[in-house]
């Protein structure tokens, strides 16, 4: 069980979960626990020799009841692979897992916030290659949705939607639409490849998208990992985190307000260099970026351009 | 080694989630979407659920 310490300078809780220094550790591909079970072969976490999708409670858990939860969310029983080389209808099929993974979980008395996201690379510190993301359901609600609320407020409406209102608008930031999503640059991008996905309507949650709306939302999502894999000619590393609408009231008693993006953090600043959270960043929380997001912007449009050539 | 399945895939009800504003919990035949949802529960206690594609027999 973790334990849950609040740290007063940073006015954050820290989730203190030991057991996972026993997680497994980029095993081979023989001993993948996330591969379907095979004849002969050792158990994995999915006995069963094929499955299209699997969700299960994450083996080491940074929290888990009664005190939230965390998922393990497999998206193919193929090894080799990514979000980007899955086929479409599955991909849109793992919108409707995020969907029921968000309904079933943040209908938990303990689950007040639920953070669905992928970590891609082990420059972001992937210790299992096969293509999964995860789920966390936090028993507080964490400081970054605490600040989406707050710039609600700041703002006088939904951020998500007057940003997407201003980007739309100035439009040299913008990297992909189609009828009801927009991918782009912010303004103000903390990494020199972010990007974020925005439903074109106002949707708090997966849950109170349409069909079209989940299948072109994966649509996108493809097209830009695809654009990020072509932008240096190798497999991209990034965190994709899917924020949305708290489940539980917020800490100052107002309702929650919420609209779904997913936003996608590449450590990658060159082909070979990475961004590093040093000094200004980890002190100050102040981002240091030596690449303009407009500049960027275009990078991603050329890549994506020829990802679609090799499609 | 897994307990038994509390939904069954393919079972071809369609009383899940299928898509516009919230929908409720679903159990027995349980869908969200297109897809079927087939429950374990693993030696230890931890949930496993599978999610299928409507008309696909898989696993």
């Amino acid at each position: 069980m973790s334990e849950l310490r609040f740290n007063e300078l940073r006015a954050e809780q820290i989730a203190y979960a030991i057991h996972r220094q026993e997680r497994t550790f980029l095993p081979s591909a023989g001993r993948c626990p996330l591969c379907p079970t095979r004849p002969g072969g050792p158990e994995t976490e999915i006995p069963f020799d094929r499955f299209e999708i699997a969700v299960f409670d994450n083996r080491f858990p940074a929290f888990e009841q009664p005190l939230g939860a965390a998922e393990v969310v497999v998206y193919t029983d193929s090894h080799e692979g990514s979000l980007a080389t899955l086929p479409a209808e599955q991909a849109e099929a793992l919108m409707w897992v995020w969907r029921h993974r968000y309904r079933e979980l943040g209908a938990r008395e303990d689950v007040h916030y639920v953070l669905i996201f992928e970590n891609r690379g082990v420059e972001v510190g992937v210790t299992l290659h096969h293509p999964h993301g995860q789920i966390y359901g936090y028993p507080f609600l964490p400081p970054v949705p605490q600040l989406e609320l707050a710039a609600d407020q700041r703002l006088q409406g939904c951020a998500p939607c007057a940003l997407l209102r201003e980007e739309l608008a100035v439009g040299r930031r913008v990297i992909y639409e189609n009828e009801h999503v927009v991918a782009y640059v912010p303004y103000a991008a903390r990494w020199a490849y972010e990007v974020h996905v925005v439903l074109r309507e106002h949707r708090p949650s997966l849950l109170a998208c349409e069909p079209a709306e989940l299948e072109l939302l994966a649509a996108c999502l493809q097209s830009i990992v695809r654009a990020y894999d072509a932008l240096f000619d190798r497999p991209f590393p990034y965190v994709m985190v899917v924020h949305q609408q708290p489940t539980a009231p917020t800490p100052s008693g107002l309702p929650p307000s919420g609209h779904l993006h997913i936003e996608f953090y590449p450590p990658l600043r060159t082909a070979e260099k990475l961004k590093y959270l040093a000094g200004s960043e980890q002190g100050a929380g102040t981002f240091i970026s030596d690449t303009l997001p407009e500049r960027s912007a275009t990078s991603l449009r050329e890549a994506l351009a020829r990802a679609a050539e090799q499609a | 080694m897994l307990g038994k399945p509390t939904g069954s895939p393919g079972s071809g009800q369609s009383q899940g989630d299928s898509g516009g504003q919230e929908g409720e919990r679903q159990r027995a035949g349980e869908r969200v979407g297109a897809l079927t949802i087939a429950r374990f529960v693993k030696d230890d206690g931890r949930e496993l659920i599978l999610y299928t594609r409507t008309g696909d027999e898989r696993p």
